[in-house]
């Protein structure tokens, strides 16, 4: 059977680790050329290390997606070396803890500018090769956050609010171009990026504050980055041909409830 | 092999359903009304009988989802041939008459009719199949609701009502049963073409009028919905549970 993104070009910033990791050796996995993006080189080419271990096909693309300069230049390069783009997974982002009260501005900068102009940049970039080549299908990472306020992430609750709002306004605006703009609301997902989160939650104690949040789950884990990175597939493949602006939630039914 | 029932199975996103269900290796059981019973099967769709008729390796049970005596008894017979319950697509649903528009003018009788196939028969149906899926523990049901379940379709009271609550019992059956590894998600396609809606949209003035409301400028045929079916089922989305799965077009987006 071919792949699900047989000869597509995909491009999955934040890369490096976690989700992006996951997502970068599915989609390869499933017969596309990766383009792995992140702003630490040796991530970016770990993950390509081990996807062309397994037989895939990967480039590394080293960018802080909050610089136009080095995003368009990076999206150049990828169509030169990998062909035009037709996926791409916005999956890089940053946590910032604290409330309102508790914030620092800076961190408040950081994470509006990684999570929402990082996102926007990126999809600008891609949109304009995915115009020119018929369409496209562009994937963005929301949270939960976005749906439920999370205590004291007030800048991270708000940034993923704005990307899912983002996405509904690009799926709206590119549909006539043929390309599909879907957000995926993960639940807390165990990877590098959450485990300061569940120290800070746990109150200095990781473990603690990883109990005290698979409470919150009724399916009684925390997501994997596999199970985030099959639903991007599904989204970034012709299987969701008609699905664009939606919100999709793999949360172990946090928010059913 | 894997077991799936599909509910309305014999026509439009069920009959999709359960022809893709079967291409990736499921027994597939399809629950429909007779071919001369009522409801919208007779609107266009085929009944269980052609169903047999047409292909013979899908199995194929008459079945009333509003009535426990026959729901009770299609899911005994599965159980007897079959032993396990996978999957359950709660897809057999109904828009109502045309008699049924906004809600003051909503015949008494078309509400309930409407309600009994869209939230009833999803509650009879899952409640005979949970016990078998508490005891595998293992189970999914995938109910169709609507994006009507989300935002309200114009002049279509008792349908958009009764989505809502197809999405709620998903969500309930979903919190209540993730402790037996049962998940439960909901997909909410936009307009797709069925027989169920083809009245409309054969009507090309009318079809335009709909089309030109959807970002992606077209219906969806019932394989888009199917593949989404086919997804949740194969199990690749497994962290998926409660879940509102919206299909359409972007048409709620906006």
């Amino acid at each position: 059977m071919a792949g699900r993104l047989e000869g597509k070009v995909a491009v999955v910033t934040g890369g490096g680790s976690g989700i992006g990791r996951a997502a970068a050796a599915l989609f390869a996995v499933e017969g596309a050329a990766v383009a792995v993006l992140d702003r630490v080189p040796e991530a970016a080419e770990e993950t390509v290390d081990q996807i062309v271990a397994a037989g895939g096909q990967a480039l590394a693309v080293t960018a802080d997606i909050v610089d136009s300069d080095g995003v368009n230049a990076s999206f150049d390069w990828v169509n030169a070396q990998l062909g035009p783009v037709g996926v791409l997974y916005n999956n890089a982002g940053v946590n910032s803890s604290g409330s309102v009260l508790t914030a620092t501005e800076e961190d408040w900068d950081r994470c509006l500018a990684v999570n929402v102009k990082g996102t926007y940049l990126c999809s600008a970039a891609a949109a304009r090769t995915m115009v020119d080549h018929g369409g496209g299908s562009i994937v963005n990472q929301g949270s939960v956050a976005a749906l439920v306020g999370v205590a004291n992430f007030a800048a991270y609750c708000a940034s993923k609010g704005a990307v899912v709002a983002l996405t509904r306004s690009m799926a709206v605006d590119l549909a006539p171009s043929g390309i599909r703009v879907n957000v995926i609301c993960p639940g807390t997902v165990y990877t590098p990026l959450m485990r300061p989160m569940l120290t800070v939650r746990g109150g200095g104690d990781e473990e603690k504050g990883l109990a005290m949040t698979v409470a919150k789950y009724p399916i009684g884990r925390l997501g994997t980055p596999e199970d985030i990175a099959r639903v991007a597939l599904f989204l970034a493949s012709d299987e969701a041909a008609f699905m664009t602006g939606s919100v999709v939630t793999p949360d172990g039914g946090m928010t059913a409830q | 092999m894997a077991v799936a029932v599909v509910t309305g199975g014999a026509s439009g996103i069920g009959l999709a359903t359960a022809d893709q269900l079967r291409t990736d290796g499921f027994d597939v059981v399809v629950l429909d009304l007779p071919a001369t019973g009522h409801g919208d099967v007779s609107e266009g769709g085929v009944g269980a009988e052609d169903v047999s008729a047409a292909d013979s390796d899908c199995h194929v049970i008459a079945c009333d989802v509003t009535d426990p005596a026959s729901v009770d008894a299609a899911v005994a017979t599965v159980l007897g041939r079959f032993g396990r319950i996978d999957v359950l697509v709660n897809n057999a649903g109904i828009t109502g008459s045309q008699a049924a528009t906004v809600l003051h003018e909503t015949p008494i009788e078309e509400w309930d009719r409407v309600h009994a196939v869209n939230v009833r028969g999803p509650f009879l149906c899952s409640r005979a199949v949970l016990p078998t899926m508490i005891e595998q523990r293992s189970g999914h049901i995938i109910t169709i609701a609507s994006v009507a379940g989300l935002i309200a379709f114009p002049g279509r009271a008792a349908y958009t009502a009764s989505k809502g609550a197809a999405l709620m019992l998903t969500k309930s059956i979903a919190v209540d049963y993730a402790r037996y590894n049962i998940r439960a998600n909901a997909i909410c396609p936009g307009m797709v073409y069925t027989p169920m809606t083809s009245w409309r949209l054969d009507q090309a003035d009318l079809r335009e009028q709909i089309e030109r409301q959807i970002p992606l400028g077209r219906v969806a045929q019932p394989h888009e919905i199917a593949d989404a079916v086919a997804v949740l089922a194969s199990g690749r989305l497994g962290y998926l549970t409660g879940h509102p799965l919206v299909i359409d077009g972007g048409l709620s987006a906006q």
